[in-house]
């Protein structure tokens, strides 16, 4: 591709591939039938071989992780889309398999559906609707069918959660007016995005924890993927790739699996067609809106119109990216030092920045830009030193450990430089835009506090230890 | 001539969330897709014609089927709608 550019080469003489060289093609596996379904602009297939095709590789992708055991208790996320419903046929297809097909898939499946209604601005009879429909659609497939809303991801932990399991029923409670507040300030659609995902996630492991299903399957495709892939990168989190991207997510406790990510969309929406599924019409925050309201707005269509000319562009991407592994400096090798650095939103290792990062340099050359030429001077250190000052002064003379490491010097002033202690780069970039942190579930205090704390501990013991 | 179209995936939401419609068109005239295209655009589509449409072409992202078969199988753009043909289209792009 860029090496055909490099010789200037007019657009054109690139995409010019003579048109419909397959008009009215047989089948290239069968070579008997008509073909039905163009690959990669190279490869008409019939219907019956590209289902088989299809079959084939779903369960190799599962197969090839090893990352099931027999009668695993598996949560299905399930939207009301294309790609999840798909995977959902195709488990219960893997499930109904005759026992001689050594490909049989034994798990225990459960679907689970979380009606983002609140923050899409649906009404109650639409959510209503949508619940309906999934209802429905678990009933068909014999499956049971786990419901929760969004807002419940605000909740401190499950006791907040009303979960339901097979009937959904649209409660207002505190959470709902809470989440509305939280996205409404929220400046950016990026920024919405990224927050909405963060937050299903936490749901999603919360819920998977408490009904003690170890595994969730999550039916994003390779076109949606390396859409977020580049987004990923474009937002700071590119340690996070191989997480976030690949087969298997373990960040949370709960594993979270992939197992559409080796079809891209078009193979997504012939296996759709095929196989009869319904979807849902539900919008997105980005719906209707033009290719540059969002960064994953702008990926996926600069990923989606690249692929229609060269269909090696998703493969291309996936392989770099499967190559690519987080290169944190931390110590793993104690368990409570690793809670510490873990990112409180969506729990991936936090980089300790070294005195000379992309994100220091970022930060610095933030800090000299938003001061300007006059108050740069005072930026840097009049804040810090006014507050330190001030809770030395409130400090009690019987404090225990009084002077510089005051208990209170480590209570007070969280303010938005500490997020750097508890969040994630990509993460920081997220809360920046987002007006009202206090909103999101975190306990930004007390978790500072129990940091500060253990890493204290940490230095003091330290000099005991050989 | 009657012709059904299937909008799904998200597409439906730029035809006032309706996913099957059944049309007639004059049978005297022979029909194109790009004609067909051109058809929809005029009056089916109800709002933001540039998500749905590129240029001649369907936006890159939808799938369209005819009769259960890619239309880049079948002639694409060139295709001559027969009477009673399914035609599909199917968004897979987030959100539609």
């Amino acid at each position: 591709m860029c090496s055909i550019n490099e010789e200037n080469l007019p657009v054109d003489t690139m995409v010019a591939t003579p048109k419909l060289l397959f008009k009215d093609a047989v089948c290239r596996r069968c070579r008997i039938l008509k073909a039905q379904v163009l690959l990669r602009k190279t490869d008409p297939y019939c219907r019956d071989c590209f289902m088989k095709y299809a079959v084939h590789k779903f369960r190799s992708t599962i197969g090839k992780a090893r990352a099931l055991q027999h009668n695993d208790r598996v949560l299905l996320a399930y939207s009301g889309g294309l790609s999840s419903g798909s995977m959902i046929h195709l488990i219960k297809q893997g499930l109904e398999a005759s026992d001689s097909n050594k490909m049989k898939l034994i798990i225990k499946p459960s679907l689970l559906y979380i009606d983002e209604g609140e923050i899409l601005n649906l009404s109650k009879e639409d959510r209503k609707a949508n619940a309906d429909f999934v209802l429905e659609y678990a009933k068909r497939n014999c499956l049971d069918v786990y419901m929760c809303s969004l807002e419940f991801s605000l909740a401190a932990d499950i006791s907040g959660v009303k979960l339901q399991m097979n009937s959904y029923e649209v409660e207002p409670s505190i959470y709902a007016s809470q989440l509305e507040r939280l996205f409404g300030s929220v400046k950016s659609l990026t920024a919405k995005e990224d927050l909405l995902q963060r937050l299903k996630q936490r749901l999603i492991t919360l819920l998977a924890t408490h009904l003690n299903y170890s595994k969730v399957f999550l039916g994003p495709s390779a076109t949606r993927l390396a859409g977020q892939l580049l987004s990923a990168v474009g937002q700071g989190r590119g340690a996070q790739i191989a997480q976030e991207i690949g087969f298997a997510d373990s960040r949370t406790g709960v594993v979270f699996l992939r197992p559409m990510r080796e079809f891209v969309d078009k193979e997504v929406a012939y296996l759709a067609h095929f196989l009869e599924v319904d979807s849902l019409s539900l919008p997105t925050l980005s719906s209707k809106l033009g290719p540059t309201a969002s960064i994953g707005r702008l990926t996926e269509e600069f990923v989606v119109t690249l692929q229609a000319n060269f269909p090696a562009t998703i493969s291309t991407l996936f392989r770099t990216s499967d190559k690519l592994k987080p290169n944190v400096g931390v110590d793993r090798s104690s368990s409570e030092f690793k809670d510490d650095s873990r990112c409180l939103l969506c729990l991936s290792a936090i980089e300790q920045s070294p005195l000379c990062s992309a994100s220091t340099a970022r930060s610095i050359s933030q800090t000299i830009s938003r001061s300007g030429p006059s108050g740069f001077k005072d930026v840097e250190s009049e804040p810090q030193s006014t507050n330190v000052q001030q809770q030395l002064k409130a400090c009690d003379a019987n404090c225990s450990n009084p002077g510089k490491q005051c208990c209170k010097t480590m209570d007070v002033g969280a303010n938005e430089k500490d997020w750097g202690v508890v969040l994630c780069y990509g993460c920081r970039v997220t809360m920046e835009d987002v007006k009202t942190p206090e909103l999101v579930p975190i306990n930004l205090q007390e978790e500072l506090r129990l940091r500060s704390r253990r890493q204290m501990m940490r230095q003091s013991v330290e000099q005991f230890l050989l | 001539m009657e012709v059904s179209l299937n909008f799904s995936g998200g597409a439906e939401l730029l035809f006032g969330k309706i996913k099957q419609h059944t049309i007639s068109l004059p049978a005297e005239e022979t029909w194109s897709m790009k004609k067909l295209l051109n058809w929809i655009k005029d009056n089916l589509l109800k709002e933001r014609p540039e998500l749905f449409l590129q240029g001649d072409m369907v936006r890159p992202g939808i799938l369209v089927l005819v009769n259960n078969a890619d239309w880049e199988l079948v002639g694409q753009l060139d295709y001559l709608l027969q009477n009673k043909d399914e035609i599909v289209f199917i968004s897979t792009l987030h959100g539609g």
